[in-house]
Protein backbone atom coordinates (compact mmCIF):
# COMPACT_ATOMS: atom_id res chain seq x y z
CA UNK A 1 0.00 0.00 0.00
CA UNK A 2 2.79 2.35 1.03
CA UNK A 3 4.78 1.40 -2.04
CA UNK A 4 1.89 2.33 -4.36
CA UNK A 5 1.50 5.70 -2.61
CA UNK A 6 5.18 6.54 -3.08
CA UNK A 7 5.03 5.57 -6.76
CA UNK A 8 1.98 7.76 -7.34
CA UNK A 9 3.61 10.68 -5.54
CA UNK A 10 6.77 10.38 -7.65
CA UNK A 11 4.73 10.21 -10.85
CA UNK A 12 2.79 13.30 -9.75
CA UNK A 13 6.00 15.26 -9.15
CA UNK A 14 7.43 14.17 -12.51
CA UNK A 15 4.21 15.13 -14.30
CA UNK A 16 4.18 18.55 -12.62
CA UNK A 17 7.84 19.19 -13.51
CA UNK A 18 7.18 18.21 -17.13
CA UNK A 19 4.17 20.50 -17.27
CA UNK A 20 6.20 23.48 -15.97
CA UNK A 21 9.04 22.67 -18.35
CA UNK A 22 6.65 22.42 -21.34
CA UNK A 23 5.04 25.73 -20.39
CA UNK A 24 8.45 27.45 -20.29
CA UNK A 25 9.55 25.88 -23.60
CA UNK A 26 6.31 26.94 -25.20
CA UNK A 27 6.87 30.54 -24.14
CA UNK A 28 10.44 30.49 -25.47
CA UNK A 29 9.30 28.96 -28.75
CA UNK A 30 6.61 31.60 -29.12
CA UNK A 31 9.21 34.32 -28.48
CA UNK A 32 11.52 32.79 -31.06
CA UNK A 33 8.85 32.49 -33.75
CA UNK A 34 7.75 36.05 -33.06
CA UNK A 35 11.32 37.25 -33.40
CA UNK A 36 11.93 35.42 -36.65
CA UNK A 37 8.64 36.07 -38.33
CA UNK A 38 7.97 39.73 -37.66
CA UNK A 39 9.40 43.21 -37.22
CA UNK A 40 10.00 42.40 -33.59
CA UNK A 41 13.56 41.20 -34.34
CA UNK A 42 15.20 44.51 -33.40
CA UNK A 43 12.97 44.89 -30.37
CA UNK A 44 13.78 41.39 -29.11
CA UNK A 45 17.50 41.87 -29.73
CA UNK A 46 17.44 45.18 -27.87
CA UNK A 47 15.61 43.57 -24.95
CA UNK A 48 18.15 40.77 -24.84
CA UNK A 49 21.00 43.29 -25.04
CA UNK A 50 19.62 45.38 -22.21
CA UNK A 51 19.19 42.27 -20.07
CA UNK A 52 22.78 41.14 -20.68
CA UNK A 53 24.90 40.93 -17.59
CA UNK A 54 27.20 43.89 -17.19
CA UNK A 55 30.75 42.68 -16.88
CA UNK A 56 33.77 44.43 -15.43
CA UNK A 57 36.80 45.50 -17.40
CA UNK A 58 40.22 46.50 -16.13
CA UNK A 59 42.30 48.91 -18.18
CA UNK A 60 46.03 49.12 -17.54
CA UNK A 61 47.40 52.58 -18.25
CA UNK A 62 50.60 54.53 -17.91
CA UNK A 63 50.88 58.15 -16.86
CA UNK A 64 53.58 60.35 -18.36
CA UNK A 65 54.25 63.49 -16.36
CA UNK A 66 57.11 65.67 -15.23
CA UNK A 67 56.00 65.50 -11.56
CA UNK A 68 54.68 62.62 -9.47
CA UNK A 69 50.89 62.35 -9.58
CA UNK A 70 48.96 61.12 -6.53
CA UNK A 71 46.38 58.34 -6.73
CA UNK A 72 43.59 60.42 -5.22
CA UNK A 73 44.16 63.39 -7.54
CA UNK A 74 44.27 61.13 -10.58
CA UNK A 75 41.07 59.27 -9.67
CA UNK A 76 39.30 62.57 -9.00
CA UNK A 77 40.42 63.97 -12.36
CA UNK A 78 39.36 60.83 -14.28
CA UNK A 79 35.89 60.88 -12.67
CA UNK A 80 35.55 64.63 -13.11
CA UNK A 81 36.47 64.53 -16.81
CA UNK A 82 34.11 61.62 -17.49
CA UNK A 83 31.35 63.53 -15.68
CA UNK A 84 32.04 66.71 -17.67
CA UNK A 85 31.77 64.90 -21.00
CA UNK A 86 29.09 62.26 -20.41
CA UNK A 87 27.23 63.39 -17.28
CA UNK A 88 26.38 62.04 -13.84
CA UNK A 89 24.11 59.21 -14.96
CA UNK A 90 26.69 57.69 -17.30
CA UNK A 91 29.35 58.07 -14.61
CA UNK A 92 27.23 56.13 -12.13
CA UNK A 93 26.48 53.42 -14.70
CA UNK A 94 30.11 53.11 -15.77
CA UNK A 95 31.13 52.71 -12.08
CA UNK A 96 34.67 53.90 -12.66
CA UNK A 97 37.27 53.39 -9.96
CA UNK A 98 41.03 53.43 -9.82
CA UNK A 99 41.69 49.94 -8.48
CA UNK A 100 45.46 50.07 -8.45
CA UNK A 101 48.07 52.77 -8.95
CA UNK A 102 51.82 52.47 -8.54
CA UNK A 103 53.20 55.98 -8.05
CA UNK A 104 56.80 54.87 -8.66
CA UNK A 105 56.08 53.15 -11.97
CA UNK A 106 53.22 55.55 -12.86
CA UNK A 107 51.15 52.56 -13.94
CA UNK A 108 47.59 52.00 -12.82
CA UNK A 109 44.47 49.92 -13.34
CA UNK A 110 41.07 51.46 -13.84
CA UNK A 111 37.89 49.42 -13.37
CA UNK A 112 34.70 50.10 -15.33
CA UNK A 113 31.66 48.40 -16.87
CA UNK A 114 32.40 46.71 -20.21
CA UNK A 115 29.96 48.72 -22.35
CA UNK A 116 31.71 51.98 -21.40
CA UNK A 117 35.13 51.08 -22.80
CA UNK A 118 35.12 53.70 -25.57
CA UNK A 119 33.74 56.37 -23.26
CA UNK A 120 36.48 55.70 -20.71
CA UNK A 121 39.13 55.72 -23.47
CA UNK A 122 37.81 59.02 -24.80
CA UNK A 123 37.77 60.67 -21.38
CA UNK A 124 41.33 59.46 -20.63
CA UNK A 125 42.41 61.10 -23.89
CA UNK A 126 40.86 64.40 -22.87
CA UNK A 127 42.78 64.56 -19.56
CA UNK A 128 45.76 66.85 -20.08
CA UNK A 129 46.31 68.17 -16.56
CA UNK A 130 46.11 66.76 -13.06
CA UNK A 131 46.20 69.80 -10.81
CA UNK A 132 49.04 71.88 -12.19
CA UNK A 133 50.89 68.91 -13.63
CA UNK A 134 50.76 68.21 -17.36
CA UNK A 135 49.99 64.55 -18.00
CA UNK A 136 49.58 62.12 -20.86
CA UNK A 137 47.63 58.95 -20.12
CA UNK A 138 48.55 56.02 -22.35
CA UNK A 139 46.19 53.00 -22.37
CA UNK A 140 48.23 49.80 -22.46
CA UNK A 141 45.81 46.87 -22.21
CA UNK A 142 42.24 46.01 -21.28
CA UNK A 143 41.60 42.75 -19.41
CA UNK A 144 38.63 40.92 -17.96
CA UNK A 145 40.10 40.34 -14.52
CA UNK A 146 42.23 42.25 -12.05
CA UNK A 147 44.57 39.26 -11.76
CA UNK A 148 45.46 39.43 -15.47
CA UNK A 149 45.90 43.21 -15.30
CA UNK A 150 48.28 42.90 -12.34
CA UNK A 151 50.15 40.07 -14.10
CA UNK A 152 50.64 42.37 -17.11
CA UNK A 153 52.03 45.09 -14.82
CA UNK A 154 54.35 42.58 -13.12
CA UNK A 155 55.65 41.36 -16.50
CA UNK A 156 56.20 44.94 -17.61
CA UNK A 157 58.04 45.76 -14.39
CA UNK A 158 60.36 42.77 -14.89
CA UNK A 159 60.92 43.80 -18.51
CA UNK A 160 61.89 47.32 -17.39
CA UNK A 161 64.30 45.92 -14.72
CA UNK A 162 66.08 43.70 -17.24
CA UNK B 1 42.38 47.42 -36.87
CA UNK B 2 45.17 48.93 -38.97
CA UNK B 3 48.21 50.05 -37.06
CA UNK B 4 49.47 52.70 -39.48
CA UNK B 5 48.53 55.74 -37.46
CA UNK B 6 49.79 59.07 -38.74
CA UNK B 7 49.90 62.48 -37.05
CA UNK B 8 50.19 65.17 -39.70
CA UNK B 9 50.60 68.15 -37.40
CA UNK B 10 53.22 68.38 -34.68
CA UNK B 11 54.45 71.91 -33.96
CA UNK B 12 56.90 71.83 -31.03
CA UNK B 13 57.25 74.87 -28.78
CA UNK B 14 60.61 76.67 -28.85
CA UNK B 15 61.92 75.20 -25.59
CA UNK B 16 60.78 71.64 -26.35
CA UNK B 17 63.16 68.93 -27.51
CA UNK B 18 61.83 67.47 -30.76
CA UNK B 19 63.45 64.10 -30.13
CA UNK B 20 61.43 63.69 -26.92
CA UNK B 21 58.19 64.41 -28.76
CA UNK B 22 59.12 61.96 -31.50
CA UNK B 23 60.05 59.28 -28.96
CA UNK B 24 56.64 59.54 -27.30
CA UNK B 25 54.88 59.62 -30.70
CA UNK B 26 56.67 56.39 -31.58
CA UNK B 27 55.68 54.90 -28.21
CA UNK B 28 52.05 55.79 -28.85
CA UNK B 29 52.12 53.75 -32.05
CA UNK B 30 52.38 56.39 -34.75
CA UNK B 31 54.31 55.36 -37.85
CA UNK B 32 54.70 58.82 -39.38
CA UNK B 33 54.67 62.38 -38.11
CA UNK B 34 54.73 65.71 -39.96
CA UNK B 35 56.68 68.38 -38.08
CA UNK B 36 56.42 72.11 -38.59
CA UNK B 37 58.60 75.01 -37.48
CA UNK B 38 61.70 72.89 -36.79
CA UNK B 39 64.44 71.72 -39.14
CA UNK B 40 64.05 67.99 -39.55
CA UNK B 41 67.56 66.51 -39.50
CA UNK B 42 66.66 62.90 -40.20
CA UNK B 43 63.75 61.38 -42.07
CA UNK B 44 63.50 58.54 -39.59
CA UNK B 45 63.55 58.30 -35.79
CA UNK B 46 63.24 54.91 -34.06
CA UNK B 47 61.27 53.54 -37.01
CA UNK B 48 59.04 56.62 -37.07
CA UNK B 49 58.92 58.43 -40.41
CA UNK B 50 59.40 62.17 -39.97
CA UNK B 51 58.61 64.72 -42.66
CA UNK B 52 58.58 68.49 -42.83
CA UNK B 53 55.39 70.44 -43.13
CA UNK B 54 54.82 73.96 -44.41
CA UNK B 55 51.61 75.84 -43.68
CA UNK B 56 50.54 78.88 -45.71
CA UNK B 57 47.73 81.24 -44.75
CA UNK B 58 45.09 81.19 -47.46
CA UNK B 59 44.32 84.70 -48.68
CA UNK B 60 42.17 83.96 -51.70
CA UNK B 61 44.79 82.47 -54.01
CA UNK B 62 47.59 79.92 -53.73
CA UNK B 63 51.28 80.74 -53.53
CA UNK B 64 52.85 80.64 -56.98
CA UNK B 65 56.03 78.70 -56.32
CA UNK B 66 57.23 76.16 -53.80
CA UNK B 67 60.95 76.44 -54.30
CA UNK B 68 62.98 74.02 -52.23
CA UNK B 69 59.88 72.38 -50.80
CA UNK B 70 60.10 69.02 -52.48
CA UNK B 71 59.09 66.18 -50.14
CA UNK B 72 57.36 68.71 -47.85
CA UNK B 73 53.76 68.45 -46.78
CA UNK B 74 52.07 71.61 -48.07
CA UNK B 75 49.05 72.84 -46.15
CA UNK B 76 46.85 75.90 -46.49
CA UNK B 77 45.32 77.22 -43.30
CA UNK B 78 41.98 78.96 -43.32
CA UNK B 79 41.45 81.10 -40.23
CA UNK B 80 38.28 82.97 -41.26
CA UNK B 81 35.06 81.37 -42.52
CA UNK B 82 34.78 84.09 -45.18
CA UNK B 83 37.98 82.72 -46.74
CA UNK B 84 36.32 79.38 -47.45
CA UNK B 85 35.54 80.22 -51.07
CA UNK B 86 37.04 79.51 -54.48
CA UNK B 87 38.98 76.63 -52.98
CA UNK B 88 39.08 74.83 -56.32
CA UNK B 89 42.13 76.96 -57.15
CA UNK B 90 43.98 74.99 -54.47
CA UNK B 91 43.38 71.69 -56.21
CA UNK B 92 46.76 70.25 -57.17
CA UNK B 93 48.51 73.04 -55.26
CA UNK B 94 48.39 71.62 -51.74
CA UNK B 95 47.94 68.35 -49.89
CA UNK B 96 45.64 69.48 -47.13
CA UNK B 97 43.45 72.34 -45.93
CA UNK B 98 43.58 73.11 -42.23
CA UNK B 99 40.46 74.60 -40.73
CA UNK B 100 41.47 76.75 -37.77
CA UNK B 101 39.27 77.16 -34.72
CA UNK B 102 37.93 80.59 -35.73
CA UNK B 103 37.10 79.40 -39.23
CA UNK B 104 35.04 76.52 -37.90
CA UNK B 105 33.18 78.79 -35.48
CA UNK B 106 31.29 80.69 -38.18
CA UNK B 107 30.99 77.96 -40.79
CA UNK B 108 27.80 77.95 -42.89
CA UNK B 109 26.20 75.74 -45.54
CA UNK B 110 27.82 77.64 -48.45
CA UNK B 111 31.25 77.16 -46.85
CA UNK B 112 30.62 73.45 -46.45
CA UNK B 113 29.62 73.26 -50.12
CA UNK B 114 32.90 74.98 -51.05
CA UNK B 115 34.81 72.41 -49.00
CA UNK B 116 32.90 69.60 -50.69
CA UNK B 117 33.56 70.86 -54.20
CA UNK B 118 37.31 71.41 -53.74
CA UNK B 119 37.85 67.67 -53.03
CA UNK B 120 40.91 68.27 -50.83
CA UNK B 121 41.03 66.56 -47.42
CA UNK B 122 40.48 68.90 -44.48
CA UNK B 123 42.41 68.83 -41.22
CA UNK B 124 41.00 69.46 -37.76
CA UNK B 125 43.08 69.57 -34.58
CA UNK B 126 42.31 67.84 -31.33
CA UNK B 127 44.02 70.69 -29.47
CA UNK B 128 41.24 73.02 -30.65
CA UNK B 129 38.58 70.54 -29.53
CA UNK B 130 39.98 69.88 -26.07
CA UNK B 131 40.35 72.71 -23.60
CA UNK B 132 41.09 72.45 -19.86
CA UNK B 133 40.27 68.73 -19.49
CA UNK B 134 36.97 69.15 -21.28
CA UNK B 135 35.53 69.56 -24.75
CA UNK B 136 35.16 73.01 -26.27
CA UNK B 137 31.41 73.49 -26.71
CA UNK B 138 31.55 76.09 -29.53
CA UNK B 139 34.02 74.05 -31.54
CA UNK B 140 32.00 70.88 -31.04
CA UNK B 141 28.74 72.58 -32.06
CA UNK B 142 30.25 73.61 -35.39
CA UNK B 143 32.01 70.29 -35.84
CA UNK B 144 28.57 68.66 -35.77
CA UNK B 145 27.63 70.71 -38.85
CA UNK B 146 30.45 69.03 -40.78
CA UNK B 147 29.82 65.59 -39.34
CA UNK B 148 27.09 64.34 -41.77
CA UNK B 149 29.21 65.29 -44.80
CA UNK B 150 32.25 63.52 -43.37
CA UNK B 151 30.17 60.46 -42.53
CA UNK B 152 28.73 60.40 -46.06
CA UNK B 153 32.22 60.63 -47.57
CA UNK B 154 31.67 64.04 -49.22
CA UNK B 155 34.49 65.55 -47.18
CA UNK B 156 37.64 63.64 -46.25
CA UNK B 157 38.78 64.29 -42.70
CA UNK B 158 42.23 64.13 -41.18
CA UNK B 159 42.56 64.55 -37.43
CA UNK B 160 45.88 65.70 -36.03
CA UNK B 161 47.14 66.54 -32.57
CA UNK B 162 48.77 69.97 -33.23
CA UNK B 163 50.95 69.06 -30.28
CA UNK B 164 53.43 71.56 -28.89
CA UNK B 165 55.03 69.09 -26.49
CA UNK B 166 54.83 65.38 -25.67
CA UNK B 167 51.92 65.87 -23.23
CA UNK B 168 49.73 67.32 -25.96
CA UNK B 169 50.01 64.21 -28.10
CA UNK B 170 47.09 61.81 -27.95
CA UNK B 171 46.99 58.03 -28.24
CA UNK B 172 45.38 56.99 -31.57
CA UNK B 173 42.95 54.62 -29.84
CA UNK B 174 41.81 57.41 -27.52
CA UNK B 175 41.31 59.67 -30.52
CA UNK B 176 39.28 57.04 -32.38
CA UNK B 177 37.18 56.48 -29.25
CA UNK B 178 36.60 60.22 -28.91
CA UNK B 179 35.55 60.59 -32.56
CA UNK B 180 33.28 57.57 -32.16
CA UNK B 181 31.63 59.10 -29.11
CA UNK B 182 31.15 62.34 -31.05
CA UNK B 183 29.10 60.44 -33.60
CA UNK B 184 31.47 59.30 -36.34
CA UNK B 185 31.42 55.66 -37.32
CA UNK B 186 34.43 53.60 -36.26
CA UNK B 187 35.45 53.10 -39.90
CA UNK B 188 35.52 56.83 -40.73
CA UNK B 189 37.22 57.63 -37.39
CA UNK B 190 39.94 55.08 -38.13
CA UNK B 191 40.30 56.37 -41.68
CA UNK B 192 40.87 59.91 -40.36
CA UNK B 193 44.01 58.61 -38.63
CA UNK B 194 45.18 55.92 -41.02
CA UNK B 195 43.81 55.75 -44.58
CA UNK B 196 43.51 59.43 -45.52
CA UNK B 197 46.86 60.55 -43.98
CA UNK B 198 48.63 57.59 -45.60
CA UNK B 199 47.18 58.62 -48.97
CA UNK B 200 48.51 62.15 -48.39
CA UNK B 201 51.93 60.78 -47.44
CA UNK B 202 52.11 58.89 -50.71
CA UNK B 203 51.27 62.15 -52.52
CA UNK B 204 54.07 63.96 -50.64
CA UNK B 205 56.56 61.46 -51.99
CA UNK B 206 55.50 62.18 -55.57
CA UNK B 207 55.27 65.98 -55.12
CA UNK B 208 52.15 68.15 -55.32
Amino acid sequence: MEFELIISLISLVVALTLAVYMYRMDRRLKMLTNAVSSKLIIKVLNTLKSKRRLRKRYMVFEVLSNKRVGKGDLEHEIRNTFKKIFGDIQLARASISLTYYDENLSIGVIKFTHIYKYKVLASLGVIKNVGDTKVLIIPLRTTGSLRKALKYIKDKEQFIKH
Amino acid sequence: MLSTYVDLNVRPYRNVDLNRVLRIASKLGYVAVAVEGVDVVSNEFNGLKVLSRVTYKYVGKPTTNYEGLRNHLIVYEIDQPTMIKALTSLRGRCHLIRIARDALTGIKKKHINALRSCEIPIELSVKDLISSNSINYTYLKNFFKLLPYIERGDIELVVSSYAGDEYELIHPLQLIALLKELGLSELIATKALTGVPMKILRMVGSGV
